[in-house]
Parts: structure tokens; sequence; C-alpha cells
């Protein structure tokens, strides 16, 4: 069984020297108006920088940022917009020492990333993430615009689903966005569910802030936070955890009694997305496992204030399916 | 102002529900506000601003901290010597082999917690066996480091551990740390100067952190959650009043507390060391938080506790 | 350390609240058929038996899938333990239960690919979905049976030989017919999830749609004695989660069914995209390809049964969480309705410190400026004020007071002389106290107690108050779903309010039933998780027309008794308007009437709508309906339609000034010079 533990993790201060390591020949970065994510952008020692605009920010060509190379690619899709990426930049993705900023990235587009990078023999990787020193209205923060559009499953994380729905699992990585959680719990109406909370939260009142936000869902959800067996945890801002708690939960489940379909669906900080997807892509591609999304028609483009800590993941992605 | 009392309560029922373990209800919240001036027309309403603290209080259950005392094992005490012992063998993911050198590493370490065996940091290291599944030759008491301790031929009781692990729940400011471990430290490093000596928290003050990293002889301290000067209730960056509401105003809530602190504990009225936290886990509640939410010392002071603390009497 | 003790009253009853998070066993535990004196209850109305495929529509919550899964093999089986195929055979039918969102059906689409590919292969797809289903269902119920055994190679042949062009080998039972299936559905899956990279899909599809859906059960059938007259009955749960021709697909088959197969096919009401089929793009028709069962209007029309069957699912839920079982009406406290409604005024008075009567401020104020524009005949001066108002007084009763205070404003809107009209009125109610004679009291009260209680009690700055377990079935209104919200948000104050609810002796407090009630009307607004760009529509027009509702509700002289209703001629409206309607409807914000309303002056029958009783708290109106206010057409579009929005304010004002005093929508002038003290402002 793999242990996802033992993958490198690395913090520092914003005000650090950045160390002889974080050196990449690329950075991908994805745009909006966090602080957390352009003095990153700027900071990061890298042969070339690209800014990814995504269009669930709404930003328009006058607000282009200046810097680095910049790419829009027309497709609203996951798996077209960044396939139109890899066209147009041209860029060799596998030969080269690459860094993800995840900061700015939408979680569908992140996810299918992921995906690319495995099917174009990209093993291993940096990825980046900027804490936050908190959200701007607390548990009151908004995300999206809430108006979903539809929920479905990611390109690339669709697995082969079986017709028995007897024992079907949802995993929801609870973000604070309450909409989104409701949204996929109905959209799997009839499956268990199970909520993974962030703890440790990137700070220490996050956590409060988000089974407060999150319990708002709890009639869609079917169980409050207080539920110990369908509530676990998973540090906000390590995917390696992540993943490993995904891999213990759905482990048991099934030791219990055979899982029929299983769905994961991470509405949280980006790293547990990060994790997410490395589990997946680790053991349950090709399996009824799938991952579903919430899509929702706009986010906002600034929703944290100040940068607590920089973290680095070196990510390694199964060089085999399991 | 009804609306927001309205809220507010709607808040705490769901902190109830979910965080609080079911400890405090309306009954219990409405006695606590009981100590309070009641609320009259025409001026600022005490109780509200501290229903309002209330709610911004962070409790941590019994769940949620045995998560962050894995959390510790798992984050603070595994990784790094996973990660050293990958990087010092070619970057390897063999599992089976990390997983034997890192059995070698826990072997040669020893768990102590921190204080007196009374406190919470001996409290912790229960749980702290229990959730990470160590054997208990692992765990000591401090006077279990050294033998013959106190005599001139004092030595390690073993002498192949080379890690010392302390753990307690809260650094506060730093002083208590520092002043227990003080001497035991000089010993040991006297003794065995390879010997990695640490120190880890569930929570930290930014304060305490470099008080203990600057002043004592710890290799390594650290912590789950950092609390820094945005934690502490009314400092000019407090959290607690952003985005705020404009029906509660942070100088009035300072007046209340200083005021009811101040009968309650003179010499600490916003929480030990001037502390101002709202913070309290479910064995006790730390006093660097305002004591108007834990102080229940009936006999000295009459006061009803909404998150009581049980305190420390030092004999 | 002890975790903390979970007994009784800590754990919420009513947490579960969707079928859905309900085990097989617990949904038969669960099970509670509605008490209908003659018999007629669930199964009845969805007669499993019946060879007409059926709709099984209903608002979220009504009970689609409870009844679905009642009627699945999974629930059959537990029905009947110890023979399930006897069970079959008495039942007459087996029940293939699926879920549309099993399919994950979004992926059948877009991806640079025609949609007829896709058309054809989430056909084939559906095709191997259903056959396993099916087959495991026998697999499950025969394999130790003899009949099976014997003939379950004559079945897989006959299976095998349904398929046009098999490329894999004839399989030698059931169970590696299975595994060929799931291979062959693998296959579909692996390319199907390719497609969005490669932008392409390559499926060779194998068998003709609806072979295997109609022929395996045939062959089942025919195979199996004990099978005969059993009628294989699929159970498609959450038609909505499919995409129009994904639907188009599933309607193809209702039409073209073929014996012994039917079908239930579940949908929210805003669910059905099209009837539309394949076949030669027919479309269904209801009454010969399908009937229909509108579960919620169906429990609504059964009000009394409705009644029995809600707190039956109560009782059992309590029963369930380890509660004993003792009548629930009792569980709750409510201010006891009496003549003069004393212990209600009590209760609203109980905070107050002044004697203040702010009925009679208001009133007051209103004469006033009634004097002051010459709008109130037979005030001459604040003398007469004064004389109007002492003979309303009844000091010991508000109630009355508020009654006589409406009786007045009815006066003045019928123009009469109010210094007349208040002696007389003090004159009727002290009739009306002795119970001497019938008097206008009595009859203003059979209309309008309902709402002078409600305007009382917000003149006291009090919220409106929704007491008791009947209350809460009246707002549940044929939605159990609904019901079991309600007093789940109400269970969560009760025990935070330090209270012990459904135990015996407590009596829930009317606190924590006006938070608990207020919380779950907040959830079914912000539950109608409408996605989709017309959801802020249908939201703000539901707004606007509770607003007027309220605004009616609490005018001087409200025009309707109880208004949570309206009826209107739509088809004058625009399209837009008519459409945010039928829109609300599906999503159960507005319940249709049926029957609709006359209208009073062309006597032609409109329809009637009322906006959904558990909406009432949130805007302070009835739970149950009374009157009903005839809208305009113009009225009509400004409520519901966006283009219309701006002439609501207008419109509605001078409604609701036709019911304000002083003027009631008169345009009058003022009068000469005015005595000092009564100028114009």
């Amino acid at each position: 069984m793999i242990d996802y533990t033992i993958f490198y993790k690395t913090k520092f201060k914003p005000d650090d020297e950045w160390q002889e390591d974080t050196r990449w020949d690329l950075l991908i970065s994805a745009y909006n108006d966090s602080e957390r994510v352009r003095e990153i952008f700027e900071k990061a020692n890298a042969g070339e920088k690209h800014w990814l605009i995504l269009h669930d920010y709404a930003y328009e060509e006058t607000e282009y940022p200046q810097s680095g190379k910049v790419f829009a690619p027309k497709d609203k899709h996951e798996a077209g917009f960044i396939q139109e990426y890899v066209k147009e930049s041209k860029v060799e993705l596998n030969n080269k020492k690459l860094c993800i900023d995840i900061t700015g990235f939408m979680r569908p587009h992140l996810l299918f990333l992921m995906k690319y990078l495995l099917m174009n023999n990209v093993r291993k990787f940096d990825v980046l993430y900027t804490d936050p020193t908190s959200y701007a209205k607390k548990d009151e923060t908004k995300f999206t615009d809430e108006v979903i559009s539809e929920v479905r499953q990611i390109a690339g994380y669709e697995g082969n689903h079986i017709p028995d729905t007897s024992r079907d699992i949802l995993i929801i990585g609870a973000g604070y966005d309450h909409q989104l959680i409701a949204h996929v719990a109905e959209n799997k109406d009839k499956s268990r569910k199970i909520q993974l909370f962030g703890l440790p939260s990137l700070q220490a009142d996050m956590y409060q802030e988000n089974v407060l936000r999150a319990s708002r869902a709890a009639e869609s959800v079917g169980f409050s936070a207080g539920d110990e067996s369908s509530n676990f945890f998973a540090p906000a801002n390590d995917p390696f955890v992540t993943a490993s708690v995904l891999q213990e939960i759905v482990n048991n489940l099934n030791n219990r009694e055979p899982l029929t379909n299983l769905y994961l669906s991470p509405l949280a900080t980006k790293p547990q997305v990060l994790g997410f997807a490395l589990y997946y892509l680790t053991e349950q591609q090709n399996n009824a496992a799938s991952i579903i999304f919430p899509f929702a028609g706009k986010y906002t483009r600034e929703t944290a204030t100040g940068i607590s800590k920089i973290w680095k993941y070196g990510v390694e992605l199964p060089s085999r399916i399991i | 102002m009804e609306e927001l009392t309205e809220k507010l309560y709607s808040k705490l029922l769901t902190l109830s529900e979910s965080i609080w373990e079911g400890r405090v209800k309306k009954p219990q919240i409405d006695e606590w506000l009981g100590n309070f001036q009641e609320t009259l027309p025409g001026v600022p309403s005490e109780r509200l601003h501290v229903l309002y603290l209330l709610q911004q209080f962070m409790y941590f259950g019994n769940r949620q901290i045995r998560e962050l005392i894995k959390a510790i094992y798992r984050d603070l005490y595994k990784y790094p010597i996973v990660e050293k012992l990958r990087k010092d063998n070619n970057d390897t993911s063999d599992t089976q082999f990390i997983f034997r050198a890192f059995c070698e590493e826990l072997q040669k370490t020893r768990f102590l917690g921190m204080g007196n065996p009374s406190e919470s940091g001996h409290y912790l290291l229960y749980f702290f066996r229990q959730e990470n599944k160590l054997p208990k030759s692992l765990f000591i008491h401090s006077h279990q480091i050294f033998s013959r301790y106190g005599t001139p031929t004092v030595e390690l009781r073993s002498p192949e551990v080379s890690r010392y692990v302390f753990i307690d729940d809260m650094c506060g400011s730093g002083t208590q740390a520092g002043e227990y471990s003080e001497q035991i430290l000089q010993d040991l490093k006297k003794l065995n100067p390879k010997a990695e000596t640490a120190y880890y928290t569930l929570f930290s003050t930014t304060l305490g952190l470099s008080e203990v990293r600057n002043n004592t002889d710890f290799d390594r301290v650290e912590c789950i959650f950092e609390l820094d000067d945005t934690f502490k209730c009314f400092s000019a960056e407090s959290r607690y009043f952003q985005p705020g509401d404009k029906r509660i105003d942070p100088r009035f809530a300072l007046d209340i507390c200083q005021r009811y602190g101040g009968r309650l504990l003179p010499d600490h009225p916003l929480g030990y060391k001037d502390g101002q936290l709202l913070l309290g886990l479910h064995h006790n509640t730390p006093d660097n938080s305002l004591p108007i939410f834990w102080y229940d010392e009936p006999e000295i002071s009459p006061w009803v506790p909404v998150f009581r603390r049980y305190p420390k009497y030092y004999g | 350390m002890v975790e903390p003790d979970r007994k009784i009253g800590q754990i919420n009853p009513f947490n579960t609240t969707k079928a859905s998070h309900l085990s097989d066993q617990e949904i038969e535990d669960y099970w509670v058929d509605i008490a209908s004196d003659d018999g007629y209850g669930f199964l009845e109305m969805a007669k499993p038996t019946s060879a007409m495929p059926m709709l099984i529509l209903g608002g979220k919550g009504s009970g689609k899938t409870h009844l679905m899964r009642y009627m699945s093999y999974a629930l059959q089986k537990i029905r009947y333990e110890q023979d399930i195929i006897s069970g079959i055979k008495q039942e007459q039918y087996v029940g293939v239960y699926f879920k549309c969102s099993g399919l994950n059906a979004a992926r059948f689409t877009g991806k640079g690919i025609n949609e007829e590919i896709w058309g054809d292969i989430f056909a084939f797809f559906m095709e191997l979905w259903l056959a396993q289903i099916v087959i495991e269902i026998i697999i499950d119920a025969f394999s130790e049976r003899e009949e099976f055994i014997q003939n379950e190679a004559d079945i897989c042949n006959d299976i095998f030989d349904l398929f046009d062009s098999p490329d894999f080998d004839r399989p030698s039972n059931l169970f590696t017919l299975t595994r060929t299936l799931n291979d062959l559905q693998k296959r579909v899956n692996t390319s199907v999830n390719n497609s969005s990279l490669t932008r392409s899909v390559d499926v060779k599809i194998l068998v003709t749609a609806g072979k295997l859906t109609f022929g395996i059960p045939q062959i089942i059938v025919s195979r199996l004695a004990s099978l005969k007259a059993v009628q294989v009955l699929y159970l498609v749960d959450e038609f909505e989660n499919l995409a129009e021709p994904q639907q188009k697909y599933i309607n193809t088959l209702l039409r073209e069914k073929e014996g012994p197969c039917s079908f239930k096919v579940g949908s929210r009401l805003y669910g059905v995209k099209t009837f539309g089929t394949f076949s030669a793009n027919e479309e269904n028709k209801e009454g010969s390809e399908y009937e229909v069962v509108y579960l919620d209007a169906n429990l609504r029309k059964t009000k009394k049964s409705y009644s029995t069957f809600a707190q039956r699912l109560c009782e059992r839920r309590l029963a369930e969480a380890g509660y004993s079982t003792f009548d629930l009406k009792e569980c709750f406290k409510v201010i006891p309705s009496s003549k003069c409604m004393e212990e209600l005024a009590a209760y609203i008075t109980s905070d107050k410190q002044d004697d203040r009567r702010p009925y009679f401020d208001t009133l007051r104020k209103n004469l006033e400026q009634g004097l002051r524009s010459n709008a109130a005949i037979g005030v001459r001066t604040s003398d007469d004020i004064d004389r109007i108002i002492k003979d309303l007084q009844v000091p010991t009763y508000t109630f009355l007071e508020k009654v006589n205070t409406f009786l007045l404003y009815q006066d003045w809107y019928s123009g009469e002389n109010l210094v007349e009209a208040a002696a007389k009125i003090s004159e009727e109610c002290s009739h009306f106290i002795q119970e001497q004679k019938s008097t206008r009291l009595e009859q203003v009260l059979s209309h309008f107690k309902e709402d002078l209680l409600a305007q009382l009690i917000r003149e006291y700055q009090h919220k409106q108050l929704y007491l008791g377990f009947d209350t809460f079935i009246d707002m549940s209104d044929g939605l159990p779903r609904n019901l079991l919200i309600i007093l789940k948000h109400i269970f969560r104050w009760s025990s935070f309010n330090g209270e012990q609810p459904f135990q015996r002796g407590c009596n829930i407090s009317v606190e924590s039933q006006q938070k608990g009630i207020r919380d779950a009307s907040e959830w079914f607004y912000n539950d109608a998780r409408l996605t989709g760009p017309d959801s802020e529509t249908i939201k703000s027009s539901i707004n606007r027309l509770a607003t007027f509702f309220r605004d009616v509700r609490f005018s001087d002289k409200p025009s309707e008794c109880s208004i949570s209703s309206f009826s209107a001629d739509i088809s004058q409206s625009s399209q837009r308007a008519r459409q945010t309607i039928d829109q609300a409807e599906k999503w159960s914000l507005l319940i249709n009437i049926e029957g609709g309303q006359k209208n009073r002056n062309s006597q032609r029958v409109d329809p009637k709508y009322q906006i959904n009783s558990m909406l009432a708290p949130r805007y302070d109106l009835p739970v149950s309906r009374r009157g009903a206010i005839a809208l305009n057409w113009e009225e009509i579009n400004a409520i519901f339609d966006p283009n219309y929005v701006s002439e609501y304010e207008s419109l509605m004002r001078e409604r609701i000034e036709r019911m304000t005093a002083p003027l009631f929508g008169k345009n009058m002038q003022p009068r000469g010079p005015m005595l000092p003290g009564f100028e114009n402002d």
C-alpha cells in the first residue's frame, strides 16, 4: 500500500530567502486578484513564467497582468482549456523542472492538469500553495456567486461505475462554500455522505468557521457536523495526508462491506484538491469511482487576506496504476 | 439589536451542536450572561457584546484535540525524520525501508509531558500514545531521563536515546516551558550533547514560540497552530472585529472585559500575561484566554463561567 | 476520558429527513401507508401490477423515493424473508429499481461529438446497465432453486441470441453473463471517459435498443414457471438527472414497452424535460402511453388521511429513536383559543411596561389625518376622535378592542358616520360579551379572526405564532419531508433551550417552536436550490408576491381574509410571467389549487395558486388558505415577469391604498380652514 505521507513538503515564510531547491524551468500559475498569488509569481525563481487566465474570474483583456507570459485559452471545459494552453504555449512539460502554483487555480482545471501531466509522463514536479492569514468575511466569505449550473464528473476522473448503487459513497471535501456542498450532495442524493473537514485548518479559527458554514448544508448532506461517524479530518494544507486519509476511509469502509460506487468531491482548499487527485490517480483510476464537481457561474477574484506561509509540495505521481 | 442577538443565538445553536460537544446550551449561556449588566434601552448592551465574543470563541473538543495530537506526531515529529531518511538515501520511495528505518529512530525517542505529571501535558500524552498507537516504553517522566539524578554520579538512564520530545497543549508566554525545562535540558545536554530535544505544542502564541526558541536549549520548537497577534482579542490587528458589525464596538467590548476581568483577576484582567485569547479546549480552558469566559472560583469572586477552567493550584 | 453520553434527548430523531439516507431495512421499518378509510393507500395509487407505465411526480420530499424503493426487489426480499419467490408471486411483480444519478449521464454529451452518436451510445449503455440489474436479481432470488438450475443454460443461450453481433463467447451461466456485460460496459466507459482527451468515441454497439430491456424479462418469465404472470417492473428514480435526449430514450422505452415489463418513472415536478420519443418523434400522451400520479397533490387532496399519515410517520420516527409514544399534539405548548382570546392577549402584553394600545394610536393618527383631509365622516373635532376611541375601548379584552377597531375601519370604508358607528360598535360589543345575540363581531371573527390576531401580535411587536402539531402538518401540506424538517428544527432549538423535547411531561416552548419553524421556513426558501439562470427570477417573484400578501394582511381593512392565494386569468399575462408561475409551481413554491376560482365579474374559472405554507413564517402569512385575491394581468406581469418589475411598486401601492385609512384609495380634497393644531404637516 502506498504511503503518501513520505512525499516532500516544505514550508517557508514570505520573507524567508527562497532556497536553492526553489528554482524551476517553468512556473505555471492562475491569475487572480490575491496578493498571495501575484507576489509568489513575482518572487519565484523560474526560467519561464506562465499566467493562465481562467474564465471563471471573468477578466477583461485590459485587466491581464503585465509580467510573465499570459495565456487565455477560450475553451471553458477544463480538458479543452488545459489542452489548448499546452498547444498554444508549445511547452514541453516532461523535460522541465516544473512548478505549479495552485493557489489561484480553479479546482476542475487543477484536477485535469494533474491527470494530463500523468498521461504525459510528467511524474515529478513541485507545487506551491500559499496560506492566507484569514478569509475576508470569515464564515460569511463568498467564494462563488452561488448559482450552480451543473454538477458533473471532472474530465479524466470519470471511472467505471456499476449499476448496483446500494453502497454508494460520496466523500465531500467540505470547504466554506455550503452551496457547493449542498449541490453535490443533492446530485448524489442517494449515496451515503462523508465529509472531510480541514483539521488542522490553515489557521486556528478556520476549522470552526468551516464547520459553521458547512452546517448550512446539513439538510442536503443528511447529517450535522456533530455526527462523528460521517465526519473525518485531514489537514487543510497537506495533500499527502489528505490522500492517505482518503485511502484509510475508503479501505475501512470497503473492509466492512464492499462499496459499490465511490464519488469524491473536493470542495475545500487547493492542497486538499491536490490530495484528492493524487489519491484518485494512484488508487482509483478505472474503478467504479469518480470525482464530481458543482460548476458555479463565477468566482470571487479575491477572498483572502495576507500571506501566512508558503508551502512547497514535491508531487510524485504513480508510475503505474495500482 | 434584537436581530443581531437572534443571529448570534442561531450561530450559538450550531456551535453547541457541532463544536461544543453539547456542553453549553442556552441555559448555561443565559446564566453566564447574568454576570453582566441587564440590557437597557438606549445604552450599549454588555450582554450583546459578550455574546458576540462568545460566538467567536474557538473551542476544540475531544475529537478535534485527538486529531491535533495525531498531527503533532505525524507532522512535527515523524515527517522531518522520514524526510531526512529519504534525502539521505537517494530520495528512496521504498516504503518498507523507510518504515524500518523510521522505527529504529522511534525506538531511540522518548516522549514526555511538559510540566508536572498532573498537568495537561501529561494528560495529552495519554491520547498521544493511543492515537498514534505507540508502545508504552517510549513514554517517560522527566525524572526517568536520568539515573541517580541529583547525585554527582548522575547518568542517562538510556544512553541510546537520541531524541527527547516534550508535549504540551499550550505555549502562552513561554515562561513556564522555560522554567520547567531549563535544568533538565542543561543536565541532559551535558550528558549527551548530541541528543535532540524538541518541544511540541498544539497551540502557541508567536511570542511564546520565539521566547522558547530564543531562551531555552530546545533544538526544535514547533506547534500545530501558531496564534499571532491577530488572535489577541483587542490587539490592533485583532481578527475578531474584522469585518465586524456596526452594532459592536470593540472599545466597549474591551472595557467590559477589563472591568469584569479586573474584578476577577486584578493582575491579569485579560488573561494570563495579557493573553487575550478566545480559546477553550476539551480538557481545560487556557488561562491566557479572557477570564470572563473561564473564571470559576466562587469562593473568591462570584462568577459563573461558560467554559470553566480547572485551576492550577500551586502548592 | 469518556465520550459525551449520547442518550435519548441528545439525538435528534428527525435528523434523517430523506428516504435516500435510509437503509433498505429502515425504509421497510419507516413505511407508513396513508390511512384512508376505503383502503386506498400508496400502493393502490402506484399500482405496481398495472401494465400501464406511470410517471410518479412529486415535489422534493413528497416520498417518491420511499415509495419506489418500497416496490424494489431489495424491499420485497425483506418483506418475504422466508421465501422471496412466493412473495414475488403474491405481489405479482418484481421491482427493478435504479437511480438515474448512478449513470452519470452528463458524460454522454458534448466533447465535440455528434449528439446522435451520443444517443446511440447512451442507449447501448442503458441496455447493458438494466440487463445487469435484472440478471443480478434473478441470480439472487433463484440461484439455489432447482427450476433455475435446470433452465440456466437455456436462459443464457436465449439472452446471447438477443445480441445482434456479439463479439464475446456464449456464456455458460448467468454469473459469467453479468461479468461479460460488465466488461462490455467498461469498454463503453473507457471510450466515453477518454473522449474528453481524444475528442472522439469508439464504441461498437452490439445490441438494438430495447432488446435486452424487454427481451431478458421475456426469457426469464417464459423459462421460469414460478414467474408466470409476474410483471418485471422497472423503477426509474431521479428522472430529473437525465438530459433531454436521454429522457427521450426512456420515453421511447415506455412507448414501445413489451410485456411482461412495465415502468414507474419517478421525477421531481420540474424534472420532466420532454415527453418526446425516438419513435418517429411522437410524443407520449397521458392516458395512452402513461398515467401520472402527483404524489403531493394526492396527499393534499386527502387532507384527513394525510394528517393521520403524517402523525404516524412522526410517531414511528420517535419510536425508532427510543421515545415512548404518546399523543404528539401534547408535546407542544399552544396558546388556547377562546372567545375573547385572553391568553393570547396576556402573552403579547406580558413584556410591556405601559398600557399603550398600539391599534388605538394608529387609529387616532388615521382619524386625525382623516379630519384634516375631510375623509372621516362625522369627525369634526378632536373631541369626536376621543369619543370614538372611548367607545371602542374594552379595557379587559384587548382582542375585542382590536376587533372593534377593525369594525370601525370597515364602517369608515363604507362611508358611515364614524361617531355613530363607534357607538353602535360599542353596543354590539357588549352584546357579544354577554352572548346576547348574533352580532357583527361574530360575523367578522368567522372570517378575520386569524388576521386580526396576526395584526395584534404584530402591533405588540411579537413574532407571528405558528404553534402546535396540527399547524405543522398544515404547513407541510402534502410533503412529509417538510414536516420532518420542521420537527427537526424545533427539536434543535428545544434541546438547545434546555428542554426535553418529546419526553413525557415536556411541553416544547413557544420560543423553541417559533425559532424552529422560522429556520425550517428559511431552509425551504433557500433549499429551493434552483439551478440555472431563472432561479433568481423565480425567487424574487415569490418574494414580491408574498410581500404583497403581507401588506394586504396587515392593512387597515384587508380585502380578503387569510390571504395566501391569488387567482388570475394568466393566459392574458406575458409568456415570461406564465413561465415563472409554471416553474414556481414545479419547484413547489406555488401550489396549484385544483378547481381554480370563479371570477366574480366574468364567472370565468381562473387558475388559483397558493404560496407554499412552508413560506408562511418567512412573510408572516397564514398557514390556512381562505381568501384568494384576484389579480389582473398587469399585476401578474409586475410580479412574475422581470420586464415589468418597475411597475410592481405603483400597482401594489394602488391596491394597498384601497385597504388603508383614511382615504381607502379615494381621492378627497382637504376641507376648508383647519382647526388649530390640525394644520397640514
